[in-house]
């Protein structure tokens, strides 16, 4: 038999993605040092949440729309839902727009200190999509890892299979400043602890899909997640 | 509305945890033991080590720990009813740890049954987190009113000299920090039981021939 005639297909079924992108600075508005100003004034000024993070600070939501947003944050928030809308728009949703489906945007902040981490867990509600920009992070700050649900990959993950396999059980990606990373909001994940002197600085939003007019948050949910429609 | 009989509630595919003590003498023998050898097993700097597999070890109270292990676990899988040739101890090892030190969550691959044995709990040790594994129920999570064992998604046990805990081995669970003094030292065994058996006989997809 010929090597070509040999060839065996293969096709992922049911996967889930990540969506990333690295942002230019000389394409942007998004200055790095601002938003590490941005934070750690969060970190002084506003109450922190105690949520999926341990050891380390969780910011409350951040007023997100375009008019109300810091001066240092509103460059990323546009950069954030574009990059969403281009995952929404392009691959997910390719009828969004006729079917009056509008985005609702939450953010915070984290910041994990020397040994802080993140639990694993999902981004509940009706978020659709998690993402995650990278302010700082200085070398083993701790990986963002995300894990498989499915309880049979047990069976394959006493073998060692490369990390980045479809089947592998656990996903970890080193974090770089500079990355906005996206996730579907179901996905399990966490961070490990902060092995290094500095701190991890990270901006972190949820992407709510709303239908435009008819099904609109009622004030109290609004007010809960502080989202807003873009 | 008239009804006709009282309110049943049914409990089905429960996840059951098994709890026992080992005596206090065996555990400070194993305690002296891990704490003459635990320098040793990685690197010192580090907030956590831990030993390689000791089940095969000829001390004493290890001997002794593995027998009652073993009748324990034969209990268990009698109450299962799980059909097997033979049942063994296929690992076993300590950790010993420092504040602020997180273990991450994870399961026990290839095995049947895994346990924990606290042998040195301070206060304010970590908490050992066994975490829902029925990854269905997060398609709708209400906010709770008050938490309770049926309703909870994360169930802790609070470290205790002497305390074993014996639980399924694909069961999802963790150490979160705790807040021990920064001298203070968490010591802790674990150990996995797997099953020989024929295939035909056994329903679990984890075999060992």
């Amino acid at each position: 038999m010929k090597d070509q005639e040999k060839k065996i297909e293969q096709s992922v079924i049911f996967g889930d993605c990540i969506w990333s992108q690295d942002i230019n600075p000389n394409d942007t508005d998004i200055d790095n040092d601002n938003l590490i100003d941005y934070a750690y004034e969060v970190y002084r000024k506003e109450s922190k949440v105690k949520k999926s993070n341990r050891l380390g600070f969780q910011s409350s939501s951040l007023p997100t729309p375009s008019q109300e947003s810091d001066s240092r944050l509103k460059p990323l928030l546009t950069e954030v839902v574009s990059f969403a809308q281009s995952i929404c728009y392009d691959q997910l949703y390719k009828n969004a727009e006729e079917s009056g489906l509008i985005f609702g945007v939450d953010a915070w902040v984290n910041i994990n200190q020397k040994y802080a981490y993140n639990q694993p867990h999902i981004h509940g509600g009706n978020t659709l999509l998690s993402l995650v920009y990278y302010a700082q992070t200085p070398e083993n700050c701790g990986n963002f890892y995300l894990t498989r649900e499915d309880s049979r990959v047990d069976l394959i993950s006493r073998f060692k299979i490369d990390d980045f396999f479809p089947m592998a059980p656990q996903i970890h990606y080193k974090p770089t400043a500079g990355k906005l990373l996206a996730t579907p909001g179901w996905v399990t994940h966490g961070v490990e602890q902060n092995l290094s002197d500095e701190d991890r600085i990270s901006f972190a939003f949820n992407i709510n899909l709303m239908q435009n007019n008819n099904n609109e948050p009622s004030e109290k949910e609004e007010q809960k997640v502080n989202t807003y429609a873009y | 509305m008239h009804i006709e009989s009282s309110r049943k509630k049914i409990s089905l595919f429960p996840t059951i945890l098994y709890q026992f003590k080992i005596n206090e003498y065996l555990i400070d023998e194993l305690k002296e033991i891990i704490l003459n050898e635990y320098k040793q097993w990685g690197n010192s700097n580090y907030i956590s080590v831990s030993s390689d597999n000791q089940y095969k070890r000829e001390d004493s109270c290890i001997k002794e720990i593995s027998e009652i292990l073993d009748n324990e676990i034969l209990a268990i899988l009698e109450n299962m009813k799980v059909m097997r040739v033979s049942h063994y101890i296929s690992g076993m090892w300590h950790n010993v740890s420092k504040e602020p030190y997180q273990h991450q969550q994870h399961t026990h691959p290839n095995s049947f049954l895994s346990g924990i044995i606290y042998i040195n709990c301070p206060d304010g040790c970590g908490e050992t987190i066994f975490t829902d594994p029925v990854s269905e129920r997060k398609v709708f999570l209400p906010d709770l009113f008050d938490m309770n064992q049926e309703n909870s998604r994360a169930f802790s046990i609070k470290p205790e000299k002497g305390l074993v805990t014996i639980f399924p081995s694909w069961l999802n669970h963790q150490v979160n920090n705790g807040t021990m003094k920064s001298t203070d030292l968490r010591i802790s065994t674990a150990f996995n039981y797997n099953l020989h058996g024929n295939a035909s006989q056994l329903n679990t997809a984890r075999l060992e021939y």
